[in-house]
C-alpha cells in the first residue's frame, strides 16, 4: 500500500509579507505552511487574510517556540493554543525542529542540542508527551546546526534514536542535510540513506548563505542551490516522492520567482515519479526540464 | 501574556543540560560567559548573531520611534540589556513588544538621559501594534456613518433608514439612542505627549494635564488616534457601563462638574456623537 501523506505535491511556506502577493495565485501552489507562533491570536487584517489562505489551501504548521529540548517545563499554555489552532484551521500536520529555544526564557532561536544518549531519552518522553496531548503523531524536523556541544554520538544516530524512541514522523530538511554535510564534513548521500524513509511526512527545501567554503547558514534567504536540488532529486530516488516545501524568509524574491522554485519542486516530483515506473522515460523528462 | 513558571532548581538534572543552559547563558551574555571550550568561536559568532539579531529587529520593528531616538551605541546597549536580564516568556513573536514594555517597567534597563517618556513611548508604539492584530471585531451591521450618511442595522423601526444624512437626524435621536463603545477604541492617558514625539521633539518635562488619546481601528482595518479629553473619557466610560443612553450619560457628566456646565455640554454633543460614530469609537 502507498504511503499516505498529510498533503501531496510542492507547496510554499506563507509569511505575512506574502499575503498581498499570494492573493490571486490559485495554481501552483499545493499546500502552505505556516509557524502557528506568528498567527494565534492574530485578528484584524492579518487574521482574515490568514483564514481565507486555510480555506483555499490544505495547510500544514511547522513550530518554533515549543522549545521540545529544553531543560525548562514543557508550554501546555502555547500546545493547548497550537491544539485549537490546528483544529480550528484544519491543518494536516504538525512539525517542530528537534532543537531548543529557551533557558529559562525564551531565546527566539534553535540552539543545538548536545548529541547524548540522555538527551535522546529525554527528548524522545517530551514528543510523547505533546503527542499524547495533541492526540496526533507530530513531525519532527532535522534542523541545521553550526556547533555541537558535549557531542557523544553522531546526528544521524542521534536523529535515528529519538525518532524510533519518541514513535514519531520526521520532517525532512534537504538544505539542512546539505548545510550540516559541509559545516560537519559528513556525506549527504550516506546520510540520507540511513534516514527511516517510512517516517517522512513531508520535506523542506531552501537557501542559504555561504558564510565561508566550510561554513553554510541556513538563512532562508536565497535561491536553492544545486547541489540542494541535486540531494531532493537523490532523496525522492531513495523514498519515493513526498509532498515538498519551499521555505524563503528573507530576501523575498517577486511572487514569480518563488513559484519558479516551486514549480523546479514539481518538476523533480514528476521526474522520480516517472523515473520509478520507467527509468528511461525518467531521463527524457529530465531533458525536457532542463529546458 | 502566557507565562511559564520554570522551577530553576529543578534543572538540571543531567549533563546535558548544563551544556545547554551554559550555551544558553553565553548567548545572552557573551562576555560574562564563556562559549563551550571545544567550539570554534567562528561557529558560536554565528549563533551569537542568529539570536540577537533576530531578537533586535523584533524591537526595532515594533518600536520604530524609539529606535529613530536612539544612537547606535544605546539602542544596542538596551537590547543586549534585555537579552541579557529579562526572560521572556511569550512563545508567540508579537508577544515580544508587550515582553520588552514589561522589562522597562522594572526600571532597571539602561535607558538613556534625557529620555523620561520612554516608557509611555513604547507603550503608545504597541498600541497600535496591538490593535491592528486584535481579535477584536466590530459588529458587521450596526448604527455608523459611511460616507457622509447614517447607515442603520439595528434600528429598523422606521425611525431611521438607510441614507438619511446626519444633517437631518435631530439631536433627539441622537441623544435618546443607546451605544455600544468599540472595543478597538482604547482610551489612554500619557503624561508626556506621546503621539508627537521624534527626533526633533523629545520633551523633558511632563504636560501640566495628560494627553488624552482615543486609538481606535476602524471598519477598514486602519489604524488612528484622535486626541480627546477627560470629560468624552467619562462619557464613554458611562456608555460603556451600561444601558444608559448618550443623552444620559451626559446628565450625569454635567452632574458631576456642575450644572453650569450642562448648556455647553449639549452644545458639543451633536457633533461629537457624530465623530465618535464616523470613527467607529461606538457604534
Amino acid at each position: 500500500m502507498a504511503k499516505q501523506y498529510p498533503v501531496a505535491g510542492a507547496g510554499l511556506g506563507l509569511r505575512r509579507s506574502l499575503l498581498q502577493a499570494l492573493t490571486s495565485c490559485d495554481e501552483g501552489v499545493d499546500f502552505m505552511e505556516v509557524a502557528p507562533e506568528n498567527w494565534i491570536n492574530v485578528g484584524g487584517r492579518f487574521g482574515r487574510q490568514f483564514r481565507e489562505y486555510t480555506e483555499r489551501f490544505p495547510f500544514l504548521c511547522h513550530g518554533l517556540s515549543l522549545s521540545i529540548a529544553s531543560p525548562a517545563e514543557l508550554d501546555w499554555g502555547l500546545l493547548k493554543d497550537i491544539k485549537q489552532f490546528l483544529r480550528d484551521h484544519q491543518v494536516r500536520c504538525y512539525s517542530e525542529h528537534l532543537s531548543y529555544c529557551s533557558d529559562d526564557g525564551h531565546l527566539y532561536d534553535l540552539l543545538p542540542i548536545p548529541f547524548t544518549g540522555d538527551a535522546v531519552k529525554y527528548v524522545a518522553q517530551r514528543i510523547r508527551q505533546v503527542q499524547d496531548f495533541l492526540e496526533q503523531r507530530i513531525a519532527i524536523e532535522n534542523i541545521s546546526y553550526y556547533a555541537a556541544p558535549q557531542q557523544e554520538m553522531s546526528e544521524i544516530d542521534f536523529l535515528r534514536a529519538v525518532l524510533e524512541e519518541a514513535d514519531c514522523d520526521l520532517l525532512l530538511d534537504i538544505n539542512n542535510i546539505y548545510v550540516n554535510s559541509i559545516n560537519h564534513r559528513y556525506d549527504a548521500q550516506d546520510f540520507l540513506a540511513a534516514l527511516p524513509g517510512e517516517r517522512i511526512a513531508y520535506g523542506h527545501i531552501a537557501g542559504h548563505f555561504v558564510e565561508a567554503e566550510d561554513l553554510l547558514v541556513d538563512t532562508h534567504g536565497d535561491d536553492v542551490l544545486d547541489p540542494v536540488w541535486a540531494l531532493l532529486e537523490s532523496s525522492y530516488q531513495h523514498f519515493g516522492v513526498f509532498p515538498t516545501l519551499l521555505e524563503r524568509d528573507f530576501n523575498i524574491p517577486p511572487v514569480d520567482e518563488l513559484l519558479k522554485e516551486v514549480a523546479m519542486i514539481r518538476s523533480l516530483q514528476q521526474a522520480a515519479s516517472v523515473n520509478i515506473a520507467s527509468p528511461a522515460a525518467a531521463d527524457s523528462a529530465k531533458c525536457l526540464l532542463a529546458v | 501574556m502566557s507565562v511559564t513558571v520554570v522551577n530553576a532548581s529543578a534543572y538540571p538534572s543531567q549533563s546535558f543540560q548544563s551544556a545547554q543552559l551554559a550555551f544558553a547563558a553565553h548567548m545572552r551574555d557573551p562576555l560574562a560567559n564563556p562559549a563551550p571550550e571545544d567550539i570554534e568561536d567562528r561557529r558560536m559568532g554565528i549563533y551569537r548573531e542568529l539570536v540577537y539579531n533576530n531578537i533586535e529587529s523584533f524591537l526595532s520593528g515594533g518600536f520604530p520611534v524609539l529606535r529613530s531616538l536612539l544612537d547606535d551605541q544605546p539602542w544596542h546597549g538596551l537590547v543586549r540589556a534585555f537579552v541579557r536580564d529579562y526572560r521572556c516568556h511569550t512563545p508567540y513573536f508579537l508577544g515580544i513588544s508587550q515582553e520588552f514594555i514589561t522589562y522597562l517597567q522594572l526600571g532597571t534597563a539602561p535607558i538613556p538621559e534625557g529620555m523620561p517618556f520612554a516608557l509611555e513611548l513604547v507603550h503608545y508604539e504597541w498600541v497600535e501594534l496591538a490593535l491592528d492584530v486584535s481579535s477584536e471585531e466590530l459588529p458587521t451591521s450596526c448604527f455608523s456613518v459611511e460616507d457622509g450618511f447614517l447607515k442603520d442595522g439595528i434600528l429598523n423601526d422606521g425611525i431611521l433608514n438607510d441614507g438619511i444624512a446626519p444633517d437631518e437626524l435631530s439631536d433627539q435621536i441622537l441623544l435618546e439612542r443607546t451605544y455600544k463603545v468599540s472595543p478597538l477604541a482604547w482610551r489612554l492617558s500619557y503624561t508626556y505627549p506621546v503621539h508627537q514625539i521624534s527626533r526633533d521633539y523629545q520633551p523633558e518635562e511632563a504636560l501640566a494635564e495628560p494627553v488624552c488619546l482615543i486609538v481606535y481601528r476602524n471598519r477598514d482595518d486602519e489604524i488612528g488616534f484622535i486626541e480627546s479629553n477627560p470629560v468624552t473619557f467619562r462619557l464613554l466610560q458611562l456608555i460603556e457601563s451600561g444601558d444608559v443612553s448618550f443623552g444620559d450619560a451626559l446628565l450625569q457628566v454635567a452632574l458631576e462638574l456642575g450644572q453650569s456646565n450642562s448648556i455647553t455640554l449639549a452644545h458639543m454633543a451633536k457633533p461629537l456623537i457624530k465623530k465618535l460614530l464616523m470613527l467607529s469609537v461606538i457604534f
